[in-house]
């Protein structure tokens, strides 16, 4: 029997400054099933959202975090935006590692301050 | 047992970006970066030419296999192989044409049809390189990387290395650090931002202990000191920290062996256990970094 969990993530990016947040660990392999990115009205595709899986639960002050960013693998763009939307993506990964941390790693080019909330859907798996 | 070794990357003006490449089909010993370049003004110390390779990355599926920054890689080069990377011409002319390699290992030995990376499909198994335009130091850098591959090969297990970040714990003392489960550790490759020169005994990880469910194995109590001395058993030279001494990595390393004899038999398994907890007694409140070596099983047994 599968179990699916939803992995909130919710805080305020300041204005040309770049924000980690970073979730509990999660003590099992897991499958990462879908992003959900809102978007508030006005931010203007400002705000540049990526996630991240890591092996670790350190968040930097700036810069990216350490671990493998999902928006990497084949974009041209290693972030999403948005504005006044929803964005879901249905982006598959497992991680056989455990424990794993996921990673928001948000960075605000626009000159206000802007929401970061994020909800990430994953299933968990069984430990070999 | 055949090999084929090919070029992936050839004469690329480093650059700053991540360079993306697709990684060959078949099972995998090791990949070659080299990083090539010239002296500006005087020599460009090891530390310096490493610092324009952010990270090396290699992932399969986008599930990482290998994820470290340069320094970290070098380390487990120097751990692996028993000696220092490769880096040439060490002079102070100005223009001296240097050249730096790293290796990217998939087994603890190259060419071991047993311990490397599996075929793959194309498109599967990808390297980032991050790197930064060379200056100051450094110029007129290109990148060339090689892949070995090992024709037929059916590997019980491959290595997995990763980077574990450590923050900063608050104070000094005690500090759990959470490592992963699922997997044998080969070593844990310590990165202490504070590593003693003048004046000082002090490293930003004094000593270690290990918990393996909550109860002590192995490492009972290992100081710093006595670790840096474990460096004899794999390197020929030793570790060196003082710009004059010519920075020689791994400087600020080193490590927690669970295969100090090579033979297999002390490796940590964590698969089944509950936890895996290295307790590493800071000397100063720092962050740290630990490079966690694993071996993954694909025997399917």
């Amino acid at each position: 029997m599968s179990t699916q969990k939803v992995l909130s993530f919710f805080g305020t990016c300041s204005a040309n400054a770049e924000l980690t947040l970073v979730s509990q660990p999660v003590q099992t392999p897991f499958r990462v099933i879908a992003v959900l990115a809102h978007f508030a009205l006005n931010t203007n595709r400002a705000l540049q959202l990526d996630v991240y899986l890591s092996p670790d639960d350190v968040a930097p002050s700036s810069g990216r975090p350490n671990g493998i960013s999902m928006c990497r693998e084949y974009s041209q763009a290693q972030y999403i935006t948005g504005d006044d939307e929803t964005k879901t993506l249905h982006h598959e990964l497992i991680s056989p590692t455990y424990p794993s941390w996921l990673k928001v790693y948000a960075n605000n080019t626009d000159a206000f301050d802007h929401t970061v909330d994020v909800q990430v859907e994953i299933e968990i798996l069984e430990r070999d | 047992m055949e090999f084929i070794r090919s070029s992936l990357l050839k004469d690329h003006t480093t650059a700053t970006e991540v360079k993306k490449i697709d990684l060959p089909v078949n099972p995998l010993s090791h990949l070659i970066i080299s990083m090539d370049g010239y002296n500006a003004t005087d020599e460009a110390t090891l530390a310096e030419i490493l610092a324009f390779i952010n990270k090396v990355t290699v992932t399969h599926l986008g599930t990482s296999i290998l994820d470290l920054e340069s320094e970290d890689l070098a380390a487990l080069n120097a751990y692996l192989y028993h000696a220092h990377p490769i880096l040439t011409n060490n002079v102070a002319t100005d223009n001296a044409a240097r050249v730096l390699s790293l290796i990217v290992p998939f087994g603890r030995h190259i060419f071991d049809p047993d311990e490397c990376f599996p075929a793959t499909m194309k498109g599967e198994l990808t390297l980032s390189l991050d790197t930064t335009v060379p200056a100051t130091s450094f110029d007129n850098s290109t990148l060339n990387i090689e892949a070995v591959e090992l024709l037929g090969a059916a590997p019980k297990r491959y290595l997995k290395s990763t980077l574990k970040s450590v923050a900063a714990p608050g104070a000094t003392g005690d500090n759990d650090i959470d490592l992963p489960r699922g997997n044998k550790i080969v070593a844990l490759l310590l990165y202490n931002t504070t590593f003693p020169s003048t004046s000082s005994h002090t490293y930003g990880i004094d000593t270690v202990k290990l918990l393996v469910d909550n109860k002590e194995l192995g490492y009972s109590l290992a100081r710093a000191q006595c670790l840096v001395g474990d460096m004899i058993f794999k390197l020929q030279t030793l570790s060196r920290d003082i710009a004059a001494f010519g920075q020689v990595l791994p400087a600020h390393y080193f490590w927690m062996d669970f295969n100090p004899a090579d033979n297999d038999n002390f490796l940590l398994e964590t698969k089944g256990k509950s936890s895996v907890i290295l307790r590493a007694g800071m000397g100063v409140n720092e962050a740290a970094k630990v490079t966690v070596v694993e071996l993954v099983d694909v025997s399917g047994a």
